[in-house]
């Protein structure tokens, strides 16, 4: 697994128990009233769930196993899911501030913006690695 | 597919109909005004008994192991993710849309528990996964 691939995958587990435990102290703020704190904590949640986790482990291992494209060196494509994950995870950090009352909110804004432009550079890259099977080579796909 | 990814497959697909079942019974027009208090249940039926639990699965089987894989050993520590994070997700279903509405003491223990109950199974998932995510 290439080391960008691993700082990913590792990086959307850490985001999936942290969204996980505050998931689970929001549940039990709504069984019992415990945790009341971590009531405007909801939105991180939701963004650590879905793009910290999902999204990320998906980019992580997508990177991993689409077949390589020729014209592209390892290198430079490593250089640019650098980026990705350093725009995902900031992206994550930065919205999910904006989503609490105690911050501005433009900061959702500007962490959205991040995780948008981590996914353009991530398709960007991912597009040019989607390739048919080539002429001649005899497949049967059952 | 060791045996553990079936069962995670399997119960993602159970929980993925599920899901849409229940979305399409929220949709009634006649029981709009109860949709608010299951809409969680709904979206974590969806999100975390379907896409995530179909992530353990496959994770579970894909990841590059450190040992090979032995058929005769029992995973103790993926079926208690199994275990807890099913488990879980059914309590929840039961219990969060009671205390959405009213006041009932057993209900909110019940949620408080699927609440450890999830919590668990990502802890052991993540305990499972951590050190089979690697380089070469």
């Amino acid at each position: 697994m290439p080391r960008v691939s691993v700082w990913l995958v590792r990086a959307s587990l850490l985001q999936l128990l942290s969204g996980a435990l505050l998931g689970a102290a929001y549940l039990a703020f709504k069984a019992e009233g415990w945790f009341a704190i971590l009531v405007t904590h909801l939105g991180t949640h939701q963004e650590q769930m879905l793009v910290g986790w999902m999204v990320q482990l998906v980019i992580g291992v997508a990177y991993w196993i689409l077949p390589r494209s020729d014209g592209q060196g390892p290198k430079d494509s490593e250089r640019v899911m650098w980026v990705v994950f350093g725009l995902l995870n900031a992206g994550v950090l930065v919205a999910a501030l904006g989503t609490d009352p105690s911050w501005p909110a433009s900061l959702l804004l500007i962490g959205r913006v991040a995780e948008t432009a981590a996914a353009v550079l991530f398709a960007r890259h991912a597009w040019k690695r989607q390739r048919a099977y080539r002429e001649g080579v005899r497949t049967v796909l059952v | 597919m060791p045996t553990l990814t079936r069962w995670f497959l399997r119960a993602a697909m159970v929980h993925l109909v599920a899901a849409l079942g229940l979305g399409l019974v929220l949709a009634l027009p006649s029981l709009a005004a109860q949709a608010g208090a299951w809409r969680p249940v709904y979206i974590h039926l969806l999100v975390v008994g379907w896409a995530t639990q179909m992530i353990f699965g496959v994770a579970y089987w894909m990841f590059p192991r450190i040992e090979p894989l032995d058929l005769t050993a029992v995973p103790w520590v993926g079926w208690t993710c199994f275990w807890t994070l099913n488990a879980g997700l059914v309590l929840r279903a039961a219990c969060e849309p009671v205390i959405a509405v009213r006041t009932a003491p057993l209900a909110a223990a019940g949620t408080t528990v699927a609440a450890a109950l999830q919590l668990i199974a990502v802890a052991t998932f993540v305990r499972l996964s951590w050190s089979r995510v690697k380089t070469r």
